[in-house]
């Protein structure tokens, strides 16, 4: 579904050296996989995402996005790590937003905006704006206008790392749940191990200086997944061993 | 939050009229003791009749040069923000245009409205509003013909480059986030540009705007006192001035104040309203 191959990208840093946040990085993945990308501050997992997105270009290397459909290219959807909601707008309008893309039928967009608020449980705050919202609700709002338009691939920028941990454990069920029910291609990038463990099939390690991978773990764990269990907690610490070998390496 | 909002609305306007009052007190005291300078209730007894003609003074009434005053600025200043907007946001959008116009913006910005007059003058000479109709009447007389275009110019001119330069301003600094938020949802330019760039630059935009009325009425006043018109506040300062009736230069520069008062909170209240998400993101 999504291939990468060779990706390098360097920047400018602050004084006229320049920084490589990624060096030969390639992976593949899957139609309707959930993977996991963690990785310490730096690393260029946001690069990567931003690469797969089209925001940003890679300086050598290609991306490879397979469409399901007839168009070219799938569409993509963007968590960030900020909730990225338009402020002036209300949540139901942010939603609209995003649909007016795809959908043309005003009527038909109504809907398909009310049954993703109903989703992520904001059917009372339809109205609202972002600024009236506590900071797990605009997760909320920011992820029903993220899959409104029913993207193929779902890329996700640690979009729960600012938020409590019983806050996010109720996100990251909604986004199983979206994951089950759209059969969406998921790449969720993070620097929690715990997070990356508990919700992908598969857990990509990366290392900074330069941004590569250095290591990759497979998660087969039933779900729900209990956090305590000794399987879970072994992969929690084999994503670990990866990313501490990345650390001092 | 800070006190000032816990307070109550009678509280608050008794809080404002504690400086006007004082100020009030010692001009009385001033005209006691200096007999040129009139008094409190001899430019109330001006302000309270605004519609009887100024004695001594080749004038029209007080409320007619109010009249003429306001719809000068609003002329000029609406084609301002009717002018600097646009182009303000093509500026801010398209980088060749912003490089094309800024020099010349940052050249012109310095130079006092007041300046362009003689040249406005010159270039549209004593031509009005007026000028635009065949037909004569009273009406026209009285309020078209006293619309000259060389002042509209010069208040254009003043209320030009704060609308601008905010404009700008607030185009370029709409977070790159929206902007990417928006790219990602793939709609169109039009939509991007209507209803995230337009949107986010805003508040900015009203910021100009506020700051552009300012220096418009700033503008009038100095280009009535210029020769071409029977009319204006400005106008009524010069000449009361000349003949010594200077209740009337007192009663005008009252009546300014409160204009500007008025007209500015009904910028801020505006402004208030439509940038109200940029208050609470703070």
């Amino acid at each position: 579904m999504i291939r990468v191959l060779n990706v390098s990208k360097s920047f400018h840093g602050g004084d006229a050296r320049r920084v490589e946040a990624l060096s030969d990085v390639s992976m593949e993945v899957a139609r309707g996989e959930f993977l996991s990308v963690v990785g310490p501050t730096g690393c260029g997992k946001t690069t990567l995402l931003r690469i797969v997105s089209g925001l940003e270009t890679p300086d050598e290397g290609s991306i490879e996005i397979a469409a399901q459909g007839s168009s070219n290219r799938p569409s993509v959807g963007f968590m960030f790590q900020q909730h990225a909601l338009f402020p002036w707008m209300t949540v139901e309008k942010n939603v609209l937003f995003a649909l007016s893309a795809v959908d043309r039928d005003r009527r038909g967009a109504h809907e398909r905006c009310r049954e993703c608020l109903r989703m992520v449980g904001l059917t009372d705050s339809a109205r609202s704006f972002p600024y009236e919202l506590s900071g797990g609700m605009q997760r909320r709002a920011a992820l029903a206008r993220t899959v409104a338009s029913r993207p193929e691939v779902v890329l996700m920028d640690e979009p729960f790392s600012a938020l409590d941990i019983a806050t996010a454990r109720d996100l990251y069920d909604e986004v199983l749940e979206m994951h089950e029910r759209f059969h969406m291609t998921i790449i969720f990038v993070t620097h929690n191990i715990e997070e990356a463990v508990f919700l992908a099939s598969r857990v990509i390690v990366m290392a900074t200086s330069p941004g590569r991978i250095v290591g990759e773990v497979s998660v087969d764990l039933p779900e729900p997944r209990d956090r305590l269990s000794d399987p879970f907690v072994d992969k929690m610490l084999q994503v670990r061993e990866y990313f501490e070998k990345g650390t001092v390496g | 939050m800070s006190a000032g909002n816990n307070q109550t609305q009678p509280s608050k306007i008794l809080l404002g009229a504690i400086l006007p009052v004082i100020l009030l007190f010692i001009w009385q005291m001033w005209a006691s003791r200096w007999s040129v300078v009139p008094a409190p209730l001899e430019v109330l007894a001006v302000l309270l009749k605004p519609f009887d003609e100024p004695p001594n003074l080749d004038s029209l009434p007080l409320a007619h040069s109010c009249g003429i005053s306001v719809l000068r600025v609003l002329i000029g200043y609406g084609a301002a923000v009717l002018t600097a907007v646009p182009l303000g946001l093509l500026a801010g959008r398209v980088s060749w245009i912003r490089r094309v116009i800024t020099p010349a913006v940052e050249m012109a910005r310095p130079i006092c409205p007041i300046a362009w007059l003689p040249v406005a003058i010159l270039v549209f000479g004593f031509s009005s509003v007026g000028s635009l109709f065949w037909q004569q009447d009273a009406w026209r007389h009285a309020i078209l013909n006293q619309l000259q275009f060389a002042m509209i110019a010069v208040i254009w001119w003043g209320g030009f480059f704060p609308i601008f330069v905010n404009t700008v301003h607030g185009v370029e600094h709409v977070k790159s986030l929206y902007l990417e938020a928006a790219k990602i949802l793939g709609v169109s330019e039009r939509k991007v540009f209507l209803e995230i760039v337009l949107p986010g630059a805003l508040p900015s935009i009203l910021t100009g705007m506020r700051l552009g009325l300012g220096i418009s009425w700033m503008v009038i006043i100095a280009a009535e006192i210029f020769p071409g018109t029977r009319a204006g506040l400005g106008y009524i300062i010069a000449t009361s001035h000349q003949v010594a009736e200077y209740q009337f230069t007192f009663a005008s520069i009252i009546a300014i104040g409160v204009i500007g008062l008025i007209s500015s909170r009904l910028l801020y209240a505006i402004s208030q309203r439509v940038g109200k998400w940029q208050i609470m993101e703070r």
